[in-house]
């Protein structure tokens, strides 16, 4: 555990050195004064040293979240308006094991680099300058997160990102749960959640991080890594299907291979059944049957032409060369008239689809205003007759919404199987152009035979000529085919691979019992705190009720906390969260720093009962003996001061009208005996 | 009505040997025929294509907002209409165009009910071949705005919108 020592501000104007300091010596620390005195500066001035300006809403190395006071004009007790020539904060830390940090960063000046002294139990200084926010973590010796992950104890741990990558949990995710800062930070719990470098789940990884949970943590993201490599291989699987029912559909094959459903059912199924296996129930094609029955033909053919006797009385090669070219002219017309009923039909049932589309449109907006009673005529009598005005009268009705509803499943049922129509026509579509292209291609080639045959001089030529155009067609077909089944060998090849790569995908069984056990003591001391402040729906009856979601956002029951009770109970629901966690990570052994700062609890609702609550928390043994630092930086009346010191709560009232002040830091009132400590730390080296 | 017509239909479907199941109970009958909608499209129609005179008074051909109404309601016609118009400059070519289109809107009797149940009410008046606003217009204009304001049958708005390109010739409207 750490703790907060001193932060201090000071710099070089045009009216001479200034600075303001503060110093937190007691457990439980209460520093009062007025409105813009300052405080927030020095709160502001402990996350700068830290390099939590992202907790802030600002880039990295920003300052603007600082007052001008430390930036541009400043105003003194004495003078007011004078300029800021240079300026700095310095944050001391120290840690249980005696060892102490100083950090230094630049406000005015140059902010990208932080000067560190890291000062031994024995007084042994070290001083270095480090990044930062530039790879302020991934760099081992120049960044300042891995210094502070390192010094202050806390294991590195990756959670995956939105992206399908992964990134380190940075102090500045986990500060959103014990830094709780007054712009927005008494909003929502975690208000100040950083959500730009698209962590998944950080709100929750923060929460079991701060718990000592690092085994869940390590689940979680083994777990949507897991979950996001299933969502990339069913993509892959719909494509690789897509892919294989449009090669069928080319070749005219009545076959669809599903790549829809789990990762495990299409496992099962592309397991169970090969692509050929599918070719030759669905569509009865075998390619080795095929391929033996062209290589015999061919076989036969080159046999014919080469040495198989020759009937010089047979005049028959002419007639059959003629008919083939006849035959396959026949087939391209009947394609094409085919092609184009088929374009036809897929046209109108494109426009079925498009005008069922407007059909359900137009239903729903009548279902909606009806539903929500816009568009009705008041009922009327007709001034003649005096009876009443009804649409029955004019054969016309008005539909009730149930009917409506029914009617809008009745057209998403049509518009659904017209959609599978107009699906079924386009592959049809697909089939028959890959089939017009081949028929052309014989075409052409019979023409080609056609054309030697009758140029050939006697039947024997003839005959010659005819079995040569024969075989040459017979061993394009079998190039066709070899070609096909080559396709169709690397389709499945790549159907394996997805075999192999979805069967090393195993999800990683989430270990709860430890989790269980750190969230049972978090939940346990929630409530204490909840009670403790004074939550209008906590009481000791229902106290028992409150548990947290898997969100580890609270619930009382079956409600959520945050929107129970007055607008009042949510910065009690806000600070017991951040100091329940603290208090629990101290019970389980947890990875919580040690420190909670709560800038400004009463400023957000500063009605009478709201201060009277927080300070009876505050004069009460769970926050005055806690195991953590509790800093709370506000502004009380004279007689709540009297009251917390009467109780034993230590309250520190900084002297003078502004936390910044003329004058060299060591001349400051408020440094502080530990300011003294830890400033003559580095003398002793 | 609706009802027989299936049943004649089973019955034929029996005596070729088929077993049809017919479930009454179970048809949803149309939007298209729903009062409702009915008067959202016929206000949204007024509101774009009627004119006003010096009184205020807003008045459209009757023919003219039975077209309008039909398409609106389906919109994959408003090409159909479009190419019929563009005909204007070739007479004979009137006749052959849009035949089925013409058959479709004249037949539109639910419409014919709509415009007497809202002249009925003194919300529409007939004067000739026209219907004018009446007293209490107000009513089905609020229709319109409501269509408007919570952006409700945006397609039937936009093909309504679109007809305003479109010139409408008496030739058209001479069936109707």
């Amino acid at each position: 555990m750490i703790r907060l020592i001193h932060v201090e501000v000071l710099g070089h104007s045009d009216a001479g050195p200034f600075a303001g300091a503060l110093s937190f010596t007691g457990q439980l620390q209460i520093v009062s004064a007025h409105n813009s005195y300052g405080k927030s500066l020095a709160a502001r001035a402990i996350g700068w040293c830290l390099g939590l300006e992202a907790l802030f809403g600002m880039p990295p190395n920003d300052n603007a979240f600082f007052p001008l006071a430390v930036r541009e004009d400043i105003d003194f007790e004495a003078r007011a308006g004078v300029s800021v020539l240079s300026s700095e904060a310095v944050l001391t830390l120290s840690h249980e094991d005696g060892r102490y940090l100083r950090l230094t960063r630049a406000i005015r000046g140059d902010a990208t680099t932080v000067g560190v002294e890291e000062i031994d139990a024995d007084g042994t200084c070290r001083e270095s300058k480090l990044n930062a926010r530039k790879d302020a973590m991934q760099d081992a010796t120049g960044g300042l997160q891995h210094l502070l992950f390192e010094w202050i104890g806390l294991p590195r741990a990756d959670v995956a990102t939105f992206r399908g990558t992964s990134v380190d949990v940075y102090l500045e995710n986990l500060s959103a749960l014990f830094y709780i800062e007054q712009d927005e930070g008494w909003t929502d719990i975690q208000a100040r959640q950083i959500t730009r470098y698209q962590q998944q789940q950080i709100a929750q990884v923060a929460v079991e991080y701060l718990l000592g949970a690092t085994d869940a943590v390590a689940a979680r993201v083994a777990q949507q890594n897991a979950y996001r490599r299933e969502a990339e291989l069913r993509a892959t699987a719909r494509s690789l299907a897509d892919h294989i029912t449009s090669l069928f559909a080319r070749h005219g094959w009545p076959v669809t291979w599903p790549g829809g459903g789990s990762v495990a059912d299409i496992m099962k199924r592309w397991r169970t059944v090969s692509l050929k296996d599918a070719l030759l129930a669905g569509a009865n094609v075998d390619f080795g049957a095929e391929r033996v029955s062209l290589t015999q033909h061919a076989a036969a053919l080159r046999r014919a032409l080469t040495s198989d006797p020759i009937d010089p009385m047979n005049a028959s090669a002419h007639a059959e060369a003629s008919q083939r070219v006849i035959d396959l002219k026949q087939r391209r017309h009947a394609l094409s008239d085919e092609l184009r009923t088929i374009r036809l039909q897929q046209s109108q049932t494109s426009d079925l689809q498009e005008s069922l589309e407007h059909r359900i449109h137009g239903a729903q907006d009548v279902l909606r205003l009806k539903t929500s009673g816009v568009g009705r005529l008041e009922s009327m009598e007709c001034p003649t007759c005096h009876r009443d005005l009804e649409p029955e009268t004019f054969h016309l009705t008005e539909q009730t919404a149930s009917a409506v509803s029914a009617h809008i499943e009745a057209i998403k049922r049509d518009r659904d199987l017209v959609r599978r129509n107009v699906e079924a026509l386009t592959q049809r579509i697909v089939g028959l152009q890959a089939e017009l292209a081949r028929t052309d291609d014989d075409f052409r080639s019979a023409e080609r035979a056609l054309a030697t045959v009758t140029a050939a001089v006697g039947t024997v030529r003839e005959q010659l000529a005819g079995t040569a155009a024969n075989l040459s067609a017979t061993e394009r077909r079998l190039d066709r085919l070899a070609e096909t089944e080559s396709d169709v060998d690397e389709l499945q090849r790549e159907i394996q691979a997805w075999l192999d790569e979805a069967a090393g995908i195993e999800l990683v069984p989430f270990e709860t019992a430890d989790l269980q056990r750190r969230l049972g003591a978090f939940t346990d001391a929630l409530r204490q705190y909840l009670l403790a402040l004074g939550h209008s729906a906590v009481t000791g009856d229902t106290a028992a009720l409150v548990r947290l979601d898997d969100q580890y956002r609270p619930l009382l029951g079956t409600r959520h906390l945050l929107s129970l009770g007055s607008a009042s109970d949510r910065p009690r629901v806000i600070a017991a969260y951040s100091l329940a966690l603290a208090a629990a990570s101290g019970v389980v052994g947890g990875l919580h720093p040690g420190f909670v700062i709560l800038d400004e609890p009463l400023q957000q609702n500063p009605d009478e009962q709201h201060r009277d609550l927080f300070l009876n928390f505050l004069s009460q043994d769970l926050a005055l003996n806690a195991a953590f630092q509790i800093i709370v930086l506000t502004s009380l009346r004279t007689d709540e001061v009297e009251r917390l010191r009467t109780s034993g709560v230590r309250v520190d009232l900084p002297v003078g009208k502004y936390f910044l002040k003329l004058g060299a830091a060591e001349e400051l009132p408020n440094a502080g005996p530990a300011a003294e400590k830890t400033q003559k730390q580095p003398d002793a080296d | 009505m609706q009802h027989s017509a299936l049943e004649t239909l089973a019955v034929m479907l029996r005596d070729a040997d088929a077993e049809p199941v017919v479930v009454p109970e179970r048809i949803a009958i149309s939007t298209i025929y729903d009062l409702q909608y009915r008067l959202f499209i016929v206000a949204c129609a007024f509101r774009a294509h009627a004119e006003s005179d010096l009184l205020g008074t807003r008045r459209m051909p009757a023919a003219k907002l039975k077209l309008i109404q039909f398409v609106a309601i389906r919109p994959w016609l408003l090409q159909t209409v479009q190419e019929w118009a563009e005909t204007r400059h070739r007479p004979q070519f009137q006749t052959l165009h849009a035949h089925t289109l013409r058959r479709g809107y004249v037949g539109d009797t639910t419409h014919d009910r709509v415009i007497d149940y809202l002249v009925a009410r003194d919300i529409l008046l007939r004067t000739g071949a026209h219907i004018v606003s009446s007293t209490r217009f107000s009513t089905i204009d609020s229709f319109a705005t409501a269509a408007e304001t919570t952006q409700s049958f945006v397609n039937e708005r936009a093909t309504i919108d679109e007809l305003r390109e479109v010139k409408i010739t008496a030739v058209m409207l001479e069936s109707a």
